[in-house]
């Protein structure tokens, strides 16, 4: 193996990609610098996700299922609005939120999206270094704090 | 750690405190101050963001074991850092106190809460790589 920590090639075989890591999706820089986001306006929402269901690729772009979509069986609970955004110092930050009385297959991953255009744009995938994760839901409720640093900076 | 193992029991206290005017404590002292306080208060294990803003202080902490969603010790413990509060900001600064069960069982026949960290993404040219 060449390069692991970058993926490497298999003889006779397609580049492979390392295991995802916490992420902004590309699309999602293209569309910030194209004054296609607002995150303090838009409607920003966070959904858990079961990886074994989904896979992160830098080429998705929308969380509506499809090409280059989130397959609807890895959304195992979709948070409403979340409160309080803020884009302060290029942090851009939310208040903590809930998913309440979850349900559903064992989930490792949130992805981070916008709500406010119909392409549902992908904003951030996570599924690295997330304290609690994986997560067993057991029909309770599963409380997120968001780090004192926020969701991402620029 | 696991926080949502069997038996964990993770709080989040919330304290916004409006100082009394005459008091300027600078940010590392009240950062000092109440690091020590909530070790003695709360025990070690946990996690405290001490947040300064134009005309108040919002404190939160993250403990492990305590039995938050008691409402007796709520309140016991909510007077305890009035009165710590009151002694760095003041006698008559504004103190508001709030307390949610994060993960563990809350005791009221629903299932345990959970409870997820999330980490922060640091967009740079590296991660290009």
């Amino acid at each position: 193996m060449l390069f692991p920590e970058f993926g490497h090639r298999d003889a006779g075989a397609a580049f492979v990609w390392p295991d995802a890591a916490n992420a902004l999706y590309p699309d999602f820089k293209r569309a910030l610098l194209n004054k296609e986001c607002d995150m303090d306006t838009d409607t920003i929402k966070a959904t858990l996700i079961d990886s074994a269901d989904y896979t992160y690729a830098g080429t998705d772009t929308t969380y509506v299922a499809g090409a280059n979509g989130v397959a609807d069986a890895s959304k195992v609970a979709v948070s409403s609005a979340l409160g309080s955004p803020t884009i302060a110092a290029g942090v851009f930050d939310t208040a903590d939120f809930s998913w309440t009385t979850v349900t559903g297959d064992v989930s490792e991953a949130i992805i981070l999206w916008d709500d406010t255009h119909a392409s549902d744009r992908l904003v951030a995938f996570y599924d690295t270094g997330m304290t609690g994760m994986p997560v067993t839901p057991n029909g309770g409720n599963i409380n997120v704090t968001v780090h004192a640093s926020g969701w991402f900076s620029l | 750690m696991n926080p949502n193992s069997q038996h964990q029991l993770w709080t989040m206290w919330d304290y916004t405190v409006v100082p009394d005017p005459p008091r300027h404590p600078s940010f590392v002292q009240v950062r000092e101050n109440c690091v020590r306080f909530a070790r003695l208060a709360f025990g070690s294990a946990g996690q405290i963001q001490i947040v300064q803003k134009r005309r108040s202080w919002h404190v939160r902490v993250l403990a492990e074991g305590l039995p938050g969603h008691d409402p007796a010790f709520a309140d016991w413990m909510h007077a305890q850092w009035v009165r710590f509060f009151q002694h760095g900001f003041g006698a008559r600064c504004h103190v508001t106190s709030a307390v949610k069960l994060m993960a563990g069982d809350p005791q009221t026949g629903r299932p345990a809460d959970q409870m997820l960290i999330v980490p922060t993404i640091v967009s740079s040219a590296s991660e290009e790589m």
